[in-house]
């Protein structure tokens, strides 16, 4: 799989960080490390040290696999502005453990890109189910509002 | 008095909202009883309760409230609701109420807004909530209104006095604000300024998520500026469905899942 490619001088295009968060992601996609203690869902198996494939591993790769060539062709073609694009991986987790998915939309860091370019749409379409996206940030917390992301999150558990 | 004298059971949702409580009433065929609307004010128990008692004493003596869902962002002070919905659910069950078909609802309140996607058997597909931001709401016209000295009561007349609106910020109420300035200095009307704030909240919501089927205009923002759905409806090319009692829409949507 190949990264898009960022027109945009920040942040720098190929930080070793940046692609060893990218070789994660895909490992993320195709398989899950559990913890030593108790997990939420019981698909994921609980036992210390396995690593267990989870049923919507396999759509999900393929979906991110086609959404980073899209990305990567529109950022060569210059078919479409392409931004920065960088993990789903945290939804894939997300939406194992609640069966819906819940995206962190950090404001202020450009590597989050995991609920911008129409994902959570393109996701929720293909694998039928809800989602949520939460604004918030990393360090502003000036973005977060409790009473709203409560509304939303329990409009999203309304839905479940 | 028994039950049947007085017309069954009735079912109560309250729709506690950053600017307005709703209170709605219905009897077990669904049909709106009475409904009642206060300003939130500072403690919303105390509102919730004045909107029950002002709704109690316009309903038959002896009535009886079987059952009430409290929603909307103060929900959890209603301390004598059997349940707690989220507005997005109850807005979503009110306006199916009346429209029955596939359809996009966009709630225009005090301080959110919401987009919800509602499917041809009424059940919620997705939605939209507004950031943390007051673009696109209700505060953003109270702001414009204060800036240009003018009753809020009157913006609506104002704006639908012209077919000229000035152009205006959509993401950013103190950007906007600012730009009235400029506006202002450069001699523009202000009907047409206040026309361009209608149109800054028209182009926000319409700007959060596709508009599928039929959209509905709910909230107090569309209850009380008639023209905000002539807008609306002029940027999307087609007819907007305003119900009922938009500002109770929520508050319907309440009493109706009290009922089920």
């Amino acid at each position: 799989m190949r990264r898009a490619i960022c027109p945009l001088p920040c942040p720098p295009a190929a930080s070793a960080p940046q692609l060893a968060r990218q070789s994660f992601v895909a490992a993320a996609a195709a398989r899950v490390v559990t913890r030593p203690e108790p997990v939420l869902s019981s698909r994921i198996v609980t036992q210390p040290g396995v690593i267990k494939k989870i049923r919507s591993a396999g759509p999900l790769k393929d979906l991110m696999g086609t959404c980073f060539r899209e990305l990567d062709h529109a950022a060569r073609e210059g078919s479409a502005k392409v931004a920065w694009c960088t993990s789903v991986g945290p939804a894939e987790l997300l939406r194992a453990f609640f069966q819906g998915i819940v995206y962190h939309d950090a404001k202020t860091c450009p590597n989050n890109s995991n609920s911008r370019h129409g994902m959570p749409e393109r996701i929720a379409k293909k694998l039928g189910i809800p989602y949520v996206v939460l604004c918030a940030d990393l360090n502003d917390l000036r973005i977060y509002s409790e009473e709203q992301a409560r509304t939303q999150f329990e409009a999203l558990v309304e839905e479940l | 008095m028994s039950e049947q004298e007085s017309g069954g059971a009735l079912y109560c949702g309250v729709d506690i909202g950053a600017s307005a409580t709703k209170l709605a009433v219905i009897d077990s065929s669904g049909i709106l009883r009475t409904k009642v609307v206060h300003p939130s004010g500072a403690d919303y128990a105390a509102t919730a309760r004045e909107c029950l008692d002002e709704a109690l004493g316009s309903l038959p003596a002896g009535s009886r409230i079987a059952r009430t869902v409290a929603t909307g962002h103060g929900r959890r002070n209603v301390a004598w609701a059997d349940d707690f919905l989220t507005e997005i659910h109850c807005h979503a069950a009110g306006c199916y109420h009346h429209v029955r078909r596939r359809c996009t609802i966009v709630d225009i309140g005090g301080q959110d807004n919401k987009v919800i996607h509602v499917d041809t058997d009424g059940k919620r597909t997705s939605f939209k909530m507004n950031r943390k931001c007051a673009a696109g709401t209700g505060a953003f016209l109270e702001e414009i209104a204060v800036r240009l000295n003018l009753p809020l009561g009157k913006l609506d007349s104002l704006a639908a006095a012209t077919s000229q609106a000035v152009q205006l910020s959509s993401f950013c109420t103190v950007f906007a604000k600012t730009e009235i300035l400029t506006h202002l200095r450069m001699g523009a009307a202000v009907e047409s300024i206040v026309r361009g704030a209608f149109l800054s909240v028209a182009t926000r919501v319409l700007e959060m998520d596709p508009l599928e089927g039929d959209v509905v205009l709910t909230g107090g923002v569309a209850e009380h500026n008639p023209v905000l759905a002539a807008i609306v409806a002029q940027k999307l090319g087609r007819q907007v469905i305003v119900p009922p009692d938009p500002q109770h829409t929520g508050a319907l949507g309440a009493a109706l899942l009290a009922m089920q």
